[in-house]
C-alpha cells in the first residue's frame, strides 16, 4: 500500500499532522529523526514524503542525495509562514511543491491529489 | 525594442483582493482585471493573455466552469492558477481532473502566489524547450 512518510522533528506537531491527514482519507507514516525515516523508507513502500521546512527538509535531502533509490520519491515541505525567500529556498532545494500550516483541506487535496491517489 | 512584460488576467468578484493582487503583480507583470468568469469568457475571446489567476465562487460563471471552458477549447494552453477560500475538497478535485495548472489558499499569501507564477511559467517555457 502507497504511504505518505511525514517527516518532523517536533514529535507534537507530527503527530497532531498525522491525524489531520488520516482523517483526510491518507495513510501515514511518521519519522521524527534520521534513524527512524531510514528504518520507515526501508520497510514501506512510500509514494510521497511530506516534511516540516524548518525542522526535517535539508535532513531528507541529504538522505535523498544518499540513497538513489528515492530519488523519483516527491518531496513537498510545509511551514506556518512562507515568504518569498523561504519559497524560493525550499523549491532550489528541491522541493516539489509547498503547503501552509495549518493545513486546509482544499489544499491538502490539491497538492498531495499531484502526486498519489487515495484508496 | 524592450522585453514585453507577460500579461496576467485576474478575476475576482472582490474588488479588493483583485486590486490586491495587481497591485502584488504590477512590478513584474502586465495586469488586466474581469470581475466574474463571464466577463473574463468575453475578455478571452478578444485576447490572449499569458496566465489567468481566477477566484472559484462568483456570480454568473465560476472559476471552475471557466476553467472548463479555457483547458477544453478556449485557451488550451494559457496556464491557470486558482484561488478560494472554499473548504470543499470535491470542487478541487474537480480543478484537479480539468487540469489547473495551481491552486492558492485566501487569504493569500501574496509572496506564495508571486513564487508560484514563476513556477509555472518556468515549467511552461521547459515544456516549449522539450519540442524545439
Amino acid at each position: 500500500m502507497m504511504k505518505i512518510l511525514l517527516f518532523d522533528q517536533n514529535e507534537l506537531t507530527s503527530l497532531e499532522d498525522k491525524t489531520t491527514l488520516e482523517n483526510e482519507g491518507y495513510e501515514i507514516n511518521v519519522a521524527n529523526n534520521v534513524e527512524q525515516f531510514n528504518e520507515i523508507i526501508k520497510l514501506a513502500q512510500t509514494s510521497l514524503i511530506l516534511c516540516n521546512y524548518k525542522k526535517g527538509t535539508e535532513e531528507v535531502f541529504k538522505i535523498k542525495s544518499d540513497q538513489s533509490g528515492l530519488k523519483n520519491i516527491p518531496v513537498l515541505a510545509y511551514n506556518e509562514k512562507w515568504n518569498e525567500e523561504s519559497l524560493s529556498d525550499a523549491f532550489k532545494l528541491g522541493v516539489q511543491d509547498s503547503l501552509r500550516k495549518p493545513f486546509r483541506k482544499t489544499e491538502v487535496a490539491f497538492r498531495l491529489g499531484r502526486y498519489i491517489k487515495k484508496d | 525594442m524592450g522585453n514585453l512584460k507577460k500579461l496576467i488576467l485576474i478575476i475576482d468578484d472582490e474588488e479588493v483582493i483583485a486590486k490586491s493582487v495587481q497591485h502584488k503583480l504590477k512590478n513584474h507583470y502586465d495586469t488586466v482585471i474581469c470581475n466574474d468568469g463571464q466577463e473574463a469568457v468575453e475578455y478571452l475571446y478578444q485576447h490572449k493573455p499569458d496566465l489567468i489567476v481566477s477566484d472559484i465562487m462568483m456570480p454568473y460563471m465560476s472559476g471552475i466552469e471557466l476553467l472548463d471552458k479555457v483547458k477544453n477549447g478556449l485557451q488550451e494552453t494559457t496556464p491557470v492558477i486558482l484561488m478560494s477560500s472554499l473548504d470543499e475538497v470535491e470542487i478541487i478535485n474537480v480543478a484537479l481532473d480539468i487540469g489547473a495548472d495551481d491552486f492558492i489558499v485566501k487569504p493569500i499569501n501574496m509572496d506564495e502566489l508571486l513564487i508560484r507564477i514563476k513556477r509555472v511559467f518556468e515549467k511552461v517555457e521547459n515544456e516549449v524547450l522539450k519540442f524545439r
